[in-house]
Formats: structure tokens, C-alpha cells, sequence
């Protein structure tokens, strides 16, 4: 390997991207970026996930949101964030039985955080502190954790809303939207000094479309408000409201109120097991069931959608 | 310029939703200018009794909020011209709103009906206190059972205190033959413990629960009984003298038909 600054890795967990913690971290992301180009690593039999390994560096959160960015654009989602920092604080295990032999590998001989490992107990953890021993075995959960403290005050309503419908943390893919919404609400807010190169990832990775995959149904009163396409594995309720920038489709029946391209997409559709809205709105269109009919209960799936500035309702 | 009635019980499931949907028709088909407003935020019903939940776009939260014009989030009934209704929202909660808000949205409703008729949540906090912030009178609605009236009560305190004194009070589900067995309180005792002015007496009809299913409010079924009583309280909001339905009188085509055949009132 030519450059020693990233080193890329396939493992049994997933692509291992080390990046050298000596290396400022402006210039590591324009090599990254390179590196990501060069090296098709979509192609790669790991689902497009990738755990990225920070070595002793100090990162903060909006950087570690740039990083996302910046794999997402390559079609990767970050699934692991690994850090040593050079004096590992609490060592954080959620069970005390740790440590395959290739997780020992990846650990490349560090001794010192073996010891810290499986002893201390916390419930907590930063990811920026897990020291390496930990990292095939931080739980999902702790990564949420961590989402949650970086949505905080700035975040936008969409993610209050997300989170108000009490979406089951287990869902990685919800996690990793979050950072990513958030990496672009505070883009906008970085100082402008030597990061326009940030702002720039910020506006190329919010040209994609993100999908939300929720696996619950949405009852009354629940609403999912997301700049991105929304998939819902299960029943929308009446009073239940769904309102997305793309598209939005509903493995269940949908009995609620949905806004598909809430921002103008007039190419967007609404698709559901069994389409019986409240409401349909697409873009500016709004629609609703004609008064004084009996409704009634689709036996195929439909899909809604504009066409010649009407929109028609048809089996999909 | 017209006024505001909140309609309020404390105790929930008294028919409060109901009476606002069944009174305000009724006062829309007598040729009044008539403004709905839920403001149970996060528990709306009246837009299904009215049967307007699927026109929903905009609602009281956006309208307090400044995010549309209150023109946009007033929506027309299906079947009558002069009655409108601002929706609550389903997606936040009481605490959305403050009282301050709603006394200029019922000022501003007044200019334009006749008649604000507000539908009030169950409970005493915030959501109360925002129904009747605005208010100019009240219509308390109790069931003949100490809970509801117990609840009525406090509640009529509490409008007091808010200086809302002119309150008239609904009873609504009343059973006359129960009443008559002496199993239900009757109307005497329940003014005799809320002491407040009658406003009406609405009898448990199978016809209100038909109709709020099916989105229609029960004043438009001429055959509905309570249906009639609410007929009867809108002309009395007007200021018409209307006697008192015959309850018993009524029982629909039984009594006359025992009487034909002389059988005794087993009930």
C-alpha cells in the first residue's frame, strides 16, 4: 500500500478503514475522498458497511458526520466508529464475554485496552472513548446513544419528530439518517473559514435521497415528517401522518394522511399494501375519498401518483 | 359580532363532542353563522362526528402558530352553508397553545359568526384552560351519575372563577325509565346539586351513536329524539321559549302500544 495515512481492509465485520490520527483532518478527507474513488469499495461483499478505525484521534461530532457524509456518498454507511484515544477513560462492556480471535487480530497488539476491556461496566459510552477492544462488540445501542446527544438543540424538526414517534432504536438504518440529517443541519452553520470544502460534502450528499425504513406501525397522532423516502413495515393509522420529500411506501394498509414530495416532486408516489388514505397530497396536489361512498377495502396493492397534473390511483 | 360558548363537563364520555357537533348543525340549519373549534389537540373527535376528517389540511395549532391564515384552516360543512370548523391538531399536544391565543383566535372567530362554539377537552389543566379562555358563556354537560355531576360541578366553579357565570347545563343520556324506577338521578336532583339554569335534556338515543359513526350529526335525522332535544336547546340559545320534551311521552311506539292493548307498564 502506497499510502500508509488510510489503510482499507476487508474483515469478517465489514470494510476496516484505518485512517492515520497523525494526519490533519481536512487533508485525510480530501485523500480519503481519493482513496474512496479509486478503490471500488461498494463492490466489496459487505453490504456496503463500513467500520472505520480513528485511532487515537480526537474527533468531534460534526466531523464525524462529515466522515459519514463522505462514505454515504460512496454508497457505505458507516456501521462502527473506532477510536483509541491514548488514555482510554471508562472502558465500557456490555457483556463481559469478549473477544474472538479477529477481533484480537484487528487489535493489532495493543495491549493496554485488553486489561480495561471486560471489567469495567458502564452503560454509557461515548464512541469517541471506546477504546479498540470494544469495537465488535459496541452494541447498537450505544451508537444510538451517542446519536441522541449529537441531536440535540439545532437539530430540526424532522429528527424531533422521528424521535417523538418513539421509533424502536434497534433499526441501524434510522440511526445512521439521523447523523446524517444532522451533519447537514449543522452544516449550514459551520463558520466559513477553510471549511467551505465541509459545506461542500454537506450540499452534494443532501442532492441524495435517503430512505427511512421504520418497522412499526404509526398510530394516532404519530407523525413522520423526513427529506428522504419513507418506507413503513406496518399499518398507518387514521390520524397517523406521514410526510416525506420522496416517496413513501407502506407494507401494511395505510388508513392515515400522507404527503409524498412534500417539497415540490411532483414525480413522487405514495404506494401501499392497501391504500385506503384519509388524505392523499402529492407536491401541491391534495385529494380524498369522494363523500358518501362506502369505502371499501382494496384487495391488491396500489400505488398513487401524479399523472397529467391529476392524481390517479392504480394497481401496482 | 357574535359569541363564544364553550362547551365543557370535565368528567370525559359525557357527550360533549356530541352536543358541540349536534347543536352547532342545528344552529347552522336555523340560518346562523356558526364556527366549530376543537381544541382537544392530540385527541380530536369532533371531525369525525361532523364527518369532515378527511378534509383536514390545516388546523388550530397552524393557525395560532401563524403557518396559514385562519380563512385557510376554516373548513366548510358538507351539508350546510353557514357552519365551519377549525379542526384541532392530532400530531401535538395540549401545551401547543396557550390561553393568550386562543382569546385573540375567539376574537377574531366573532367577528365573522354568530356563533364560536368550542369544544373543550375532558380534565381541568391546560387544555380547559384553553377552551374558555375565549369564552363568552358556557354549556356544561353532565350524565345522570354522581361522577359526572361531581365533575360538573367543579367544573362550574372553575368557570366562575374564570368569570364565565352565565353557564347552562345539558344533561345529556337520560334514561326515563330508569329515572322513572328510581335507578338514574333525575333532572330535579342534579339542578337541585349543580344549581345553574337548564338548558336542555337530551335522552340516550341508539340514533347518536348511528350517526356519529357515520359522520352525520343526529339534529339532521328528524326521527332522532336526541336529536330533536338538540334542536330544541339551539332555538333556546337563540332566546325562543321551548318547552321541555315529554320525555316519557316518547318512549317511541310502546307506551301507545301497551296503552292499545292494555297491558301495564311491565318496565
Amino acid at each position: 500500500m502506497k499510502r500508509e495515512d488510510i489503510v482499507i481492509k476487508e474483515t469478517k465485520q465489514g470494510i476496516v478503514v484505518s485512517l492515520d490520527s497523525s494526519l490533519d483532518f481536512e487533508e485525510l478527507l480530501g485523500r480519503l475522498r481519493v482513496r474512496l474513488n479509486e478503490s471500488k469499495l461498494e463492490d466489496l461483499n459487505s453490504e456496503g458497511q463500513v467500520i472505520v478505525d480513528l485511532g487515537n484521534r480526537d474527533v468531534s461530532k460534526i466531523k464525524l458526520s462529515v466522515l459519514e457524509s463522505l462514505f454515504f456518498e460512496h454508497g457505505l454507511f458507516l456501521k462502527r466508529i473506532m477510536s483509541r484515544p491514548d488514555l482510554p477513560k471508562t472502558a465500557t462492556r456490555t457483556t463481559a464475554k469478549t473477544k474472538s480471535s479477529a477481533s484480537d487480530k484487528e487489535k493489532k497488539g495493543k495491549k493496554g485496552q485488553i486489561k480495561t476491556k471486560s471489567k469495567t461496566k458502564a452503560e454509557n459510552l461515548a464512541i469517541e472513548d471506546a477504546p479498540i477492544s470494544n469495537k465488535s462488540k459496541i452494541s447498537d445501542k450505544s451508537v444510538i446513544l451517542e446519536e441522541k446527544d449529537v441531536a440535540s438543540a439545532e437539530v430540526a424538526s424532522a429528527i424531533d419528530l422521528i424521535e417523538k414517534a418513539e421509533l424502536s432504536p434497534k433499526d441501524s438504518t434510522i440511526t445512521v439518517k439521523k447523523t446524517k440529517n444532522n451533519s447537514r443541519n449543522k452544516g449550514s452553520t459551520i463558520a466559513s473559514n477553510g471549511e467551505v470544502e465541509l459545506k461542500e460534502i454537506f450540499k452534494r450528499s443532501s442532492d441524495q435521497t435517503d430512505t427511512l425504513l421504520i418497522e412499526k406501525s404509526l398510530r394516532s397522532g404519530q407523525s413522520i415528517q423526513y427529506p428522504g423516502n419513507v418506507v413503513i413495515m406496518g399499518d398507518v393509522n387514521p390520524g397517523a401522518e406521514v410526510i416525506a420529500s420522496g416517496n413513501i411506501v407502506v407494507l401494511g394498509n395505510f388508513r392515515g394522511v400522507a404527503h409524498a414530495g412534500a417539497f415540490g416532486d411532483e414525480s413522487a408516489t405514495v404506494t401501499a399494501f392497501r391504500l385506503q388514505p384519509i388524505q392523499l397530497r402529492i407536491a401541491g396536489h391534495i385529494t380524498r375519498p369522494p363523500d358518501g361512498e362506502e369505502a371499501t377495502v382494496p384487495e391488491v396493492p396500489e400505488i398513487a401518483r401524479i399523472r397529467d397534473g391529476v392524481m390517479v390511483i392504480e394497481r401496482y | 359580532m357574535g359569541e363564544v360558548v364553550v362547551v365543557t363537563s370535565g368528567k370525559g364520555g359525557v357527550g360533549k363532542t356530541t352536543a358541540t357537533a349536534n347543536i352547532g348543525t342545528a344552529l347552522a340549519a336555523l340560518g346562523k353563522r356558526v364556527a366549530l373549534v376543537d381544541t382537544d389537540i392530540g385527541l380530536r373527535k369532533l371531525d369525525l362526528v361532523l364527518g369532515l376528517e378527511n378534509r383536514i389540511v390545516f388546523h388550530l395549532i397552524d393557525v395560532t402558530s401563524g403557518n396559514c391564515q385562519l380563512k385557510q384552516a376554516l373548513i366548510r360543512d358538507k351539508r350546510l352553508d353557514g357552519l365551519y370548523f377549525l379542526p384541532a391538531a392530532q400530531t401535538r399536544d395540549k401545551t401547543a397553545v396557550t390561553p393568550e391565543q386562543m382569546r385573540e383566535l375567539s376574537a377574531q372567530l366573532k367577528q365573522d359568526f354568530d356563533y364560536v362554539l368550542i369544544d373543550c377537552p375532558a380534565g381541568i389543566e391546560q387544555g380547559f384552560k384553553n377552551a374558555v379562555a375565549g369564552a363568552d358563556r358556557a354549556l356544561v354537560v353532565t350524565n345522570p351519575e354522581i361522577s359526572a355531576v361531581r365533575d360538573a360541578d367543579r367544573i362550574i366553579g372553575l368557570l366562575e372563577a374564570s368569570e364565565i357565570t352565565n353557564s347552562r347545563l345539558i344533561v345529556n343520556r337520560i334514561r326515563p325509565n330508569m329515572v322513572k324506577r328510581g335507578n338514574m338521578l333525575d333532572v330535579e336532583d342534579i339542578l337541585d346539586n349543580l344549581r345553574i339554569d337548564l338548558i336542555g335534556v337530551v335522552p340516550e338515543d341508539e340514533k347518536i351513536l348511528i350517526s356519529t359513526n357515520r359522520g352525520e350529526p343526529a339534529v339532521l335525522d328528524s326521527s332522532s329524539r336526541a336529536g330533536q332535544a338538540f334542536r330544541n336547546i339551539a332555538r333556546r340559545i337563540l332566546g325562543e321559549e321551548v318547552p321541555f320534551l315529554n320525555l316519557e311521552a316518547n318512549e317511541g311506539w310502546r307506551p301507545w302500544f301497551r296503552r292499545i292493548f292494555g297491558l301495564s307498564n311491565a318496565r
